[in-house]
């Protein structure tokens, strides 16, 4: 039995190998995106200023492009190399986008660092910047492939007129959901689009939607298969589908989509508006990566299986939950979208406390993190006093075992809603009796504040990386020039000396690579006496931060730190290993 | 694959997280204490997880260096 189940997947893999598709080189799920916190973010940092200077506007995060329509809108689609040579100046002011929807999608090499990716990116963004007409990145999605070669920059130009409704557009891919099962199957298919849409309903959208697929496959029966995956789909539910976009065609195993619909009400982003008491409910449990990846990785490692069978479930167990859940994430969640919808301003009304929701956010790929990102947005402090797992024991046991840094993560799950008391309680029963929505309350904004988040000890089970947690629960400002509001920054130096087991084990790359994500520029060092230099000036709550982190460093073993906070001398334009 | 005596090499370039760190500990059961394994990595969620998952495991890291596109981890067997 273990070993037919072995031995299909096997089969599986080879089959494909002889296509030139290593299945095992493409990122499941959500795993596919460079790395917001230590890589993307930053980066989009490290070119603020040169960003500044171009006729080019990288909006707030947000979780889909937000647009004043009069219901009529074009799409147009470019695909440029990620340089963003063939970007016509001429073309972008005929065009003359609302709003421009971008997925890079990157070699793995250039996403090892933010200083990397910068630089990677700077260009396209000149590129972009340099024409009369301002461009405006509503939404961003970068990816990274194994493959080389296989890069591109593909842009959705939104155009529409103000009017008296909203447009909403998100763009989200997949490489693949579940590699035990065939590639461009519907489910895999369905589930990236459905990923896609996960970001218009949380806003209330359900009419009009259209879906502009995007996908790639390096045979081209893999190509027609998406192609009636996404046709089924479409019909499926209703939405309209339009298949003569142009496609990237790297020759890289992608899907998902560019999903665009209207909204005649007011979208849930009253940030400002949410205050201490506003409950945060979730409509169902989340960490679907996490079974998904234990069960995968069974079939690469048996003596995984003894384990997991040992300790949590037997190998049938899990297949029948992987199945209950591939099933699940293959449903789009319009239904919820209606009910958000209900519990909506009329256009021009303002927001009341006791009949609207205030902001919704999509618990998807980045797990328990949207909620730090969530705090920041909206500059308050939450707590969270349950995270509710779909099976809390393959949470912890592919945590245990780095099957997935992050076991709260999943691809098309929950959706969050923030609101006062009394319409979260009437919100759980208009949500009760949709399928696959279980409606809780996980905790509460406590107050106007910096953006800290507070979660439950048992946290730890399920996030082992230590620079995750810090990440999550340290004061550190993760979204950086992406927040709608910028927060003040005091600039400080600190020079430390560190003493431990700290030379000989890549403890310096380590350090510069946490003092980039942080935003940090400064140098690290080797001294004669077993002891290594610091010296770093940024935010004070990132220096700060940065300090905790080396104390219980994840390489090495720190014994010591011995630092003093000095002023800031701008000394630096990097992070250095001297 | 073995380099010399309890010297080992690991290359799994071209592999996405999670298998690189998934390969080397099934590779590290099958070695005696104190036997070295190499392990060559190009995902970067990998460079941070293949370590991180060993010392877990109470073994040795010994080295952690970028190479170009990819990075070397050198790790003992305890």
């Amino acid at each position: 039995m273990r070993e037919d189940r072995i031995s299909v997947f096997r089969e599986r893999l080879d089959k494909y190998l002889n296509l030139g598709i290593n299945l095992l080189s493409l990122a499941i799920g959500c795993s596919v995106k460079v790395d917001l916190y230590d890589t993307l973010y930053p980066a989009l940092s490290l070119v603020n200023n040169e960003i500044a200077k171009l006729n080019i506007e990288i909006q707030p995060r947000e979780d889909v492009a937000v647009l004043r329509s009069n219901g009529d809108y074009s799409l147009v689609r470019r695909i440029y190399d990620i340089s963003g040579n063939g970007v016509n100046k001429d073309e972008l002011i005929s065009i003359n986008p609302s709003v421009a929807l971008l997925l890079l999608q990157v070699h793995q090499s250039r996403a090892s660092s933010p200083k990397e990716f910068a630089s990677s990116i700077i260009s396209l963004y000149r590129r972009l910047g340099s024409s009369p007409v301002r461009v405006r990145i509503g939404k961003g999605h970068s990816i990274v492939s194994t493959k080389e070669k296989a890069e591109f920059a593909l842009i959705d130009f939104i155009g529409t007129k103000s009017g008296n409704e909203y447009l909403l557009a998100n763009n989200d891919t997949i490489q693949i959901i579940d590699p035990t099962e065939d590639p461009g199957s519907y489910r895999q298919v369905a589930t990236a689009v459905s990923n896609a849409l996960n970001d218009l309903f949380i806003k209330g959208v359900y009419r009009d939607i259209t879906i502009y697929p995007v996908y790639d496959a390096p045979i081209e029966d893999l190509r027609e298969k998406l192609t009636r995956s996404f046709k089924e789909f479409s019909s499926k539910w209703d939405f309209q589908l339009n298949a003569n976009v142009i496609q990237p065609r790297v020759n890289y195993l992608l899907m998902g989509a560019t999903v665009v619909g209207t909204l005649d009400k007011e979208p849930p982003m009253f940030y400002d508006n949410i205050k201490a008491g506003f409950k945060i409910l979730v409509t169902r449990s989340f960490g679907e990566l996490s079974i998904i990846s234990t069960y995968l990785t069974t079939h690469v490692d048996e003596s995984i299986i003894d384990e997991l069978e040992r300790n949590v479930m037997s190998i049938e167990d899990l297949e029948k939950l992987k199945t209950k859940i591939m099933d699940s994430l293959s449903r789009p969640n319009i239904e919820i979208a209606r009910v958000i919808s209900k519990y909506l301003p009329e256009i021009g009304e303002a927001f009341r406390e006791d009949e609207h929701i205030a902001a919704t956010v999509d618990v998807s790929g980045p797990g328990i993190f949207v909620f730090k990102e969530l705090a920041e947005q909206a500059n308050v402090d939450v707590a969270l006093y349950n995270i509710p797992l779909i099976s809390p024991e393959i949470a912890k046991f592919a945590a245990e075992h780095y099957i997935i840094t992050d076991a709260t993560a999943g691809t098309n799950g929950a959706i969050a809603i923030v609101a006062s008391k009394d319409v979260i309680d009437s919100l759980i029963r208009n949500l009760r009796g949709i399928e696959d929505v279980q409606p809780m309350v996980i905790g509460e904004v406590m107050g106007r504040g910096s953006g800290k988040l507070f979660v439950p000890d048992y946290i730890t089970r399920y996030i082992t990386s230590k620079s995750l947690l810090m990440k999550l629960t340290m004061n550190i400002d993760v979204l950086r020039s992406l927040r709608r509001q910028q927060v003040r920054c005091e600039k400080v130096r600190v020079e430390a000396r560190v003493l431990g087991n700290v030379q000989g084990v890549g403890f310096r790359p380590t350090l510069r690579r946490q003092a980039l994500s942080l935003g940090l520029t400064g140098y690290v060092r080797n001294l004669l006496d077993g002891s290594v230099e610091v010296v770093a000036e940024g935010c004070k709550e990132d220096v700060m931060a940065f300090i905790e982190w080396i104390r219980s460093s994840p390489v090495g073993s720190v014994q010591t730190i011995n630092y003093m906070i000095k002023q800031y001398y701008g000394e630096f334009n990097e992070f250095e290993i001297r | 694959m073995k380099v010399s005596n309890d010297r080992y090499m690991l290359d799994a370039r071209g592999y996405a997280c999670p298998y690189p760190q998934v390969f080397t500990l099934k590779v590290i059961k099958e070695l005696k204490e104190n036997s070295i394994i190499e392990v060559l990595v190009d995902n970067p969620a990998s460079c941070d997880n293949v370590p991180a998952a060993v010392r877990k495991l109470g073994h040795e890291v010994l080295e952690v260096n970028q190479e170009g596109n990819y990075w070397r981890i050198v790790v003992r067997k305890r």
